[in-house]
């Protein structure tokens, strides 16, 4: 390990995003390689942590450690109630974070020097791209809940500057009818939501245990005890399983991902969807082992709020994961079809950790359960960065993100075409790249444990997922050229070399990806063994690919392929068929086009309550409390909220007179009917 | 506790030296004055005026630092009995004292520039003085009539500088309002004293607290909502808060930061110090209204503050919602969270007295330079002051309670004490209300650092001059350092709800 | 029978609803702050029946040292609010206080 490497992890990106605008007076050039070097050198630090984690322990001072290690700043935050402190845990999970953050970090912002060149505000993007990496860096290796939320909220602030970054608002980075920046509000808005239920059950835990650091609450379980006890174990899960919900984009939270493609490609590659969304993933895994171990020693005194808890998240997630799905078979832009897909994926790891947690009574099976949460993880940020970026650099080419301005792109641009087809092939599970391997060993795990409900759910997925990735390529490079009035068709071309190696980088790794999750297994072993106290089998190579390709499970895989390629292949690629004259000639299927292509009327069912309830409810307010003129607009997303409440602000001096003995007879009506 | 018995003034004035630091200086203010405008260089009684906060600061902080070591507080009595006054020397004032120091030293210092092109310096700087002797006295009080006449001398003074541009119409209109308003609250918390007294027999805390406990019912709620009255028009809270948003945004900036950083805390202090003690350990259901006050105040001012375009009146919003954020702290201290219920109020109003006082001296330096005070006016701000963005961008943030601000850490230990109480309820309106603060101040920082500068920010845009940034400066980097090392305030607010909870214990 | 200090309570609450009335109803700036002066009257009068009817017989000084005090407070307050009506008058040319309206939200 490079001394002090956990520290260097995410201090490194945050220090150089300050310096930012002091490099950029130097130069340009400069700027750009410090903005690269910081996320190389956090890459690099994360890296030499591998060894350590393998051999399970680690030197630090000349003193040998075991892992997990917690590196504490003692008397950061002495509180009577319990202290705080300052630390980064080096344990497989936060070390396997810090890697696919710190290697996909760096290869997208290889890939950003082409891709943004010539931007404006370049300095900003740098800034907040560091800056974003530094947070995530810090929600990953931190050792206690309070500072895994300060990378939170950092990351969530980061990722709110990035979405509005063409804060212009011109019209070509719309998605939908939101603008960019409503995006990032929205996004943020949403997200925070999630934070609230987060904040608050990481308080009642503090309250409850006095600590918030992850080895001491999974070594002394009094806590858990004592929240099953009064009957709040459930509720608070639940509260902190909502952090996730917002953050993964999870069901009811969904909504904000679409929109937040309005930021720049290469941020929607690293952020949403290869690591800010995976932070609800990290947090709910990281807690798993905890709850895991509690049971182990509580039993059946914690046993129900855990089942509620598990049951939730693995149903929130396989339901999210089925929505997400069927509502990217209909969507109208290429980040969009993305964006509901890692939706859906996440769907898959949330909904597979939580399986996990179902099955805690068995030990081996928690574990499988558990890793395959985690290799899932890891694929999709492989494959899904590489599906962006490979998007970024159709946009590139095009233009554009609109389905309907692609089409016929295969002969402009082979090598696009190739990477994105490897993607779109992992994402659809078509061995032997990455996602089958991940997906098997979900679907694998339902089927040897007979959840039926849910393998059924997430084999359905599945069949949508490999429907929509192939319309997806369809539609990009098949058919025939048209718009060529656009005079882009000129310079239709693949992208130079910072785009292209970090895509043929990530197309590679999608290849050979799927083989090295026995590797991943063993990543886990040392800690499953000593940490957790789980007897697991070694697995090799061999034993793997044996299992894997021996199992019955193969031939639903290779079913939910054949059956979700042929619709797709024979509309989209072949052109056999038309999507508009089936749609023409089946109502039936005119009308889920419909319900789809609204997102299932969530959306408009968000808008119409908040947004409309709230102007419903002001106008009654408007009839009784008189008012004239109006003051200057402002427009922001609870501007109709807002309005019409400053109203009560009437400017009166009687009227305010009014308000104080009303609020004298408020008060005293309030204590009466409270107090007795 | 150790109880002195004084005799004469010079005891007194050991005691009480920060106070007599600043009225020695008040009272030579004139005569320096007049020297100052024969030499014809009147602006320099600003920094008079920050030499006397800066001396009672520094004699305070030893106090602190002497109280924490003492770790009781010293009850200091004057005059005879019956009508003696007590005064409190304990960690609970010294930390309101010290909080109004610091931000009554910061607008001093901005005020240096801020009003150079005002007239009648003099009584500016003099009310000023007045004003801070005022609230910093009322932290030593023990007994209501104390209370009543330094409330009073802060309150006078604070009418007569929300109205001192009299040429202008806004702070004659703001002016009239508020000494309405807020002189027939002081009325009304008067007619309260009253009742205590007819009650009690006495108007000393502890004398409050063992009487006031002692009475039914319904005399008890009514005496006590006409002291809340009283302290809630100057608190500013549900449905009391209609003078604030004229009043703050109408005073010269420096003034608006001590009005909506500290003189609405003086509200506050008089609820912990007055009725908290006193409803704190039997009447548990008042702790419900509270809450549902502290509910009402936060999310109907956040609504109306989402809609402004002038940013100090923005701000002055935004003071109501935080006086609902302390009144968390105050309800959970009633329902039963007792010590860490009245820690995390002290902590909000520290956090708040400084980012408020920050945000609304950034705005000064901002009109200083621009004269507006638009929010579409001053877009791209970042461009051409981002020092001063900065430091308003930090200030709103702290409030807001973005990590690692000293906001998150006081809005920390509310939710803490609210849950810790079992007001679920009120730590989620609480947080939701903080998370729909961060959207609007996360919208103003678009437009302040992202947003094409206006023409008047490329033409007028500079930062301000020395004076203006170092009030800034002190400010922002207390703010920075409490933010990502909390611990001494915290450690400061757990002694002092502990000390002041053990008072009455 | 009532007795001459519940008298002055009643008399003070009285007096005080009256001025909160006039706060209330009135317009004019002037009536206005002779409403505040009213309750302040009320309150100082309160304030010393309260203290016969607790010590009934004994003078205890402190309500009377606090009334005068609120006397000498309200002149103060009278004062400033005096001179704010002056400026209104000047600039508004009219004491109604409804004209005042320009803050509103």
């Amino acid at each position: 390990m490079i001394p002090y490497a956990p520290w260097i992890v995410w201090t490194v990106p945050i220090i150089i995003a300050f310096i930012h605008p002091l490099l950029e007076k130097i130069s340009g050039k400069l700027r750009d390689f410090m903005a690269i070097f910081a996320v190389f050198i956090s890459a690099v630090s994360a890296a030499s942590m591998i060894p350590d984690v393998i051999k399970g322990s680690v030197v630090i001072n000349g003193v040998e450690y075991h892992i997990p290690y917690d590196w504490k700043l003692e008397g950061w935050l002495p509180l009577p109630t319990g202290s705080i402190e300052v630390g980064m845990l080096i344990d497989p999970l936060s070390v396997f974070m810090a890697n696919i953050v710190g290697w996909i970090g760096l290869l997208i912002m290889i890939y950003s020097i082409e891709y943004m060149h010539g931007d404006e505000s370049i300095t900003r993007y740098w800034m907040l791209m560091n800056l974003f990496i530094g947070f995530m860096q810090l929600l990953v290796l931190a050792d206690n809940f309070l500072i895994m939320f300060f990378g939170w909220e950092g990351v969530g602030f980061a990722s709110y500057a990035l979405i509005g970054y063409y804060y212009k608002d011109e019209k070509k980075y719309w998605i939908g009818p939101y603008s960019p920046t409503h995006a990032g509000m929205k996004a943020f808005i949403m997200t925070r939501i999630g934070d609230v239920g987060l904040l608050v059950s990481i308080v009642v835990i503090y309250i409850y245990s006095g600590t918030t650091n992850f080895l001491a609450l999974s070594s002394n379980f009094g806590w858990m005890g004592n929240l099953a006890r009064d009957g709040l174990l459930a509720i608070t899960l639940l509260l902190l399983f909502l952090g996730p919900v917002g953050k993964s984009a999870q069901f009811p939270l969904h909504e904000w991902l679409p929109e937040a493609m309005a930021g720049p490609t290469t941020v929607s590659a690293l952020i949403h969807a290869a690591t800010m969304v995976k932070a609800g993933v990290y947090l709910v895994a990281r807690v798993t082992p905890i709850l895991y171990l509690g049971y182990a020693s509580l039993g059946e005194l914690i046993y129900p709020s855990l089942n509620t808890f598990f049951i939730t998240v693995a149903w929130i997630g396989g339901f999210t994961a089925f929505l997400a799905a069927s509502m990217g078979m209909v969507s109208d832009q290429i980040k969009k079809v993305l964006a509901y897909s890692t939706v859906s994926q996440l769907g898959y790891m949330i909904s597979i950790i939580g399986v996990a947690g179902l099955l805690i009574e068995s030990e081996k099976l928690f574990f499988e359960g558990y890793i395959a949460g985690i290799s899932h993880l890891y694929s999709h940020a492989v494959f899904k960065a590489l599906l962006f970026l490979s998007a970024g650099a159709v946009g590139h080419a095009i233009g554009s993100y609109m389905l309907r301005d692609a089409g016929g792109l295969k002969k402009y641009l082979p090598r696009t075409y190739l990477v994105m087809f490897i993607g779109l092939a992992a994402l659809s599970g078509i061995p032997p790249l990455n996602g089958f391997f991940s997906k098997d060993g979900i679907l694998h795990l339902l089927y040897a444990e007979h959840m039926w409900p849910l393998f059924i759910l997430l084999s359905l997925t599945a069949i949508l997922t490999v429907f929509y990735s192939f319309r997806l390529l369809g539609l990009i490079f098949y058919g025939e050229r048209e718009n060529l009035e656009h005079g882009h068709d000129t310079h239709l071309h693949d992208p130079g070399p910072f785009m292209m190696i970090p895509l043929l980088i990530l197309a590679g790794a999608s290849v050979v990806g799927g083989f090295l999750l026995p590797n991943l297994h063993g990543f886990f072993e040392f800690w499953a063994v000593e940490g957790l106290g789980i007897h697991i089998e070694k697995i090799t190579l061999q034993s793997f690919l044996t299992s894997t390709f021996t199992s019955p499970i193969l031939l639903v895989s290779l079913g939910i392929i054949i059956v979700g390629i042929y619709p797709a292949y024979s509309i989209y690629i072949r052109g056999a068929l038309s999507a508009e004259e089936l749609l023409e000639k089946y109502s039936v299927l005119r009308g889920i086009w419909r319900f789809l292509f609204e997102r299932w009327y969530i959306n408009a069912i968000y808008y119409k309550v908040f947004v409309d309830g709230t102007r419903f409810f002001s106008e009654i307010l408007f009839k009784f409390i008189e008012c004239n003129g109006a003051g200057q607009k402002i427009k922001s997303f609870y501007s109709s909220l807002a309005e019409e409440f400053r109203y009560i602000q009437t400017g009166y001096y009687r009227i305010n007179m009014i308000y104080v003995l009303l609020g004298l007879l408020m008060i005293i009506i309030l204590a009466l009917i409270l107090g007795v | 506790m150790v109880e002195v018995v004084l005799n004469n003034i010079f005891e007194l004035s050991a005691y009480l030296s920060p106070i007599f630091i600043l009225a020695a200086f008040a009272v030579t203010t004139p005569f320096i004055n007049y020297i100052l405008k024969q030499m014809g260089k009147e602006k320099y009684l600003g920094v008079w005026t920050s030499f006397a906060f800066l001396s009672s600061l520094i004699v305070l902080t030893i106090s602190l630092i002497g109280i924490r070591w003492l770790g009781e507080p010293i009850i200091l009595r004057l005059g005879f009995s019956p009508i003696e006054s007590t005064l409190i020397i304990d960690p609970l004032g010294q930390f309101f004292a010290f909080i109004f120091l610091i931000v009554s030293l910061a607008a001093a210092i901005h005020s240096i520039t801020y009003m150079e092109r005002d007239l009648n310096l003099g009584s500016y700087y003099l009310l000023m003085q007045f004003m801070t002797i005022g609230l910093v006295g009322l932290t030593y009080t023990n007994d209501l009539f104390t209370f009543f006449v330094l409330w009073e001398l802060m309150a006078i003074s604070s009418y007569v500088l929300v109205a001192f541009r009299y040429h202008l119409d806004e702070p004659v209109e703001a002016g009239v309002k508020y000494i309405l308003m807020s002189g027939v609250g002081s009325l009304i918390m008067l007619y309260g004293i009253s009742y205590v007294y007819g009650f009690v027999g006495s108007l000393n805390a502890k004398a409050i607290h063992f009487g006031l406990t002692a009475l039914p019912f319904i005399p008890l709620i009514f005496v006590l909502s006409l002291l809340l009255i009283g302290f809630g028009i100057k608190a500013a809270f549900f449905p009391f808060w209609t003078w604030l948003p004229d009043a703050h945004p109408a005073a010269p900036s420096p003034i608006s930061a001590l009005l909506s950083g500290i003189v609405i805390k003086a509200g506050i202090l008089g609820i912990i110090k007055f009725i908290v003690p006193v409803v704190g350990f039997i009447r548990l259901e008042l702790g419900l209204t509270m809450a549902v006050i502290a509910g009402l105040t936060m999310t109907v001012a956040n609504l109306l503050a989402l809609m402004q375009d002038d940013i100090k009146r923005l701000l002055a919003y935004s003071s109501i919602t935080n006086i609902g954020f302390i009144l968390i702290g105050v309800a959970a201290a009633i329902y039963g969270a007792g010590i860490s219920g009245v820690a995390s109020s002290l902590f909000h109003t520290f956090s708040h007295a400084l980012g408020k006082g920050l945000a609304f001296l950034a705005v000064g330096s901002i009109i200083y330079r621009l004269e507006t005070r638009s929010i579409s006016k001053i877009e791209g701000l970042g461009r051409k002051m981002p020092f001063t963005a900065a430091a308003l961008i930090i200030a709103l943030l702290g409030l807001a309670g973005m990590p690692p601000l000293p906001g998150f850490w006081s809005k920390w230990l509310l939710i803490y004490s609210s849950i810790q109480a079992g007001l679920w309820g009120l730590a989620f309106i609480g947080v939701f209300n903080s998370v729909l603060a961060v959207i609007f101040y996360l919208w103003l920082l678009q437009r302040l650092f992202f947003a094409e500068p206006t023409e008047k920010v490329l033409d007028e845009g500079k930062e301000p001059p020395f004076p203006i940034k170092l009030a800034l400066a002190l400010l922002m980097v207390i703010m920075i350092i409490i933010g990502f090392y909390p611990a001494p305030i915290f450690d400061m607010v757990i002694n002092a709800a502990e000390v002041f909870m053990m008072l009455f214990g | 029978m009532i007795e001459a200090n519940q008298m002055l309570i009643l008399t003070a609450f009285i007096l005080i609803i009256i001025g909160l009335y006039i706060v209330i109803t009135k317009r004019n700036l002037l009536r206005i702050l002779v409403g505040v002066e009213i309750i302040a009257t009320g309150v100082n009068i309160n304030f010393i029946a309260l203290s016969l009817l607790k010590h009934p017989g004994l003078l205890d000084p402190l309500p009377h040292v606090l009334a005068i005090t609120s006397i000498l407070l309200d002149g103060a307050l009278v004062g400033v609010g005096l001179a704010i009506t002056l400026i209104v008058y000047r600039k508004y040319g009219t004491l109604d206080i409804d004209t005042l309206r320009r803050l509103r939200w």
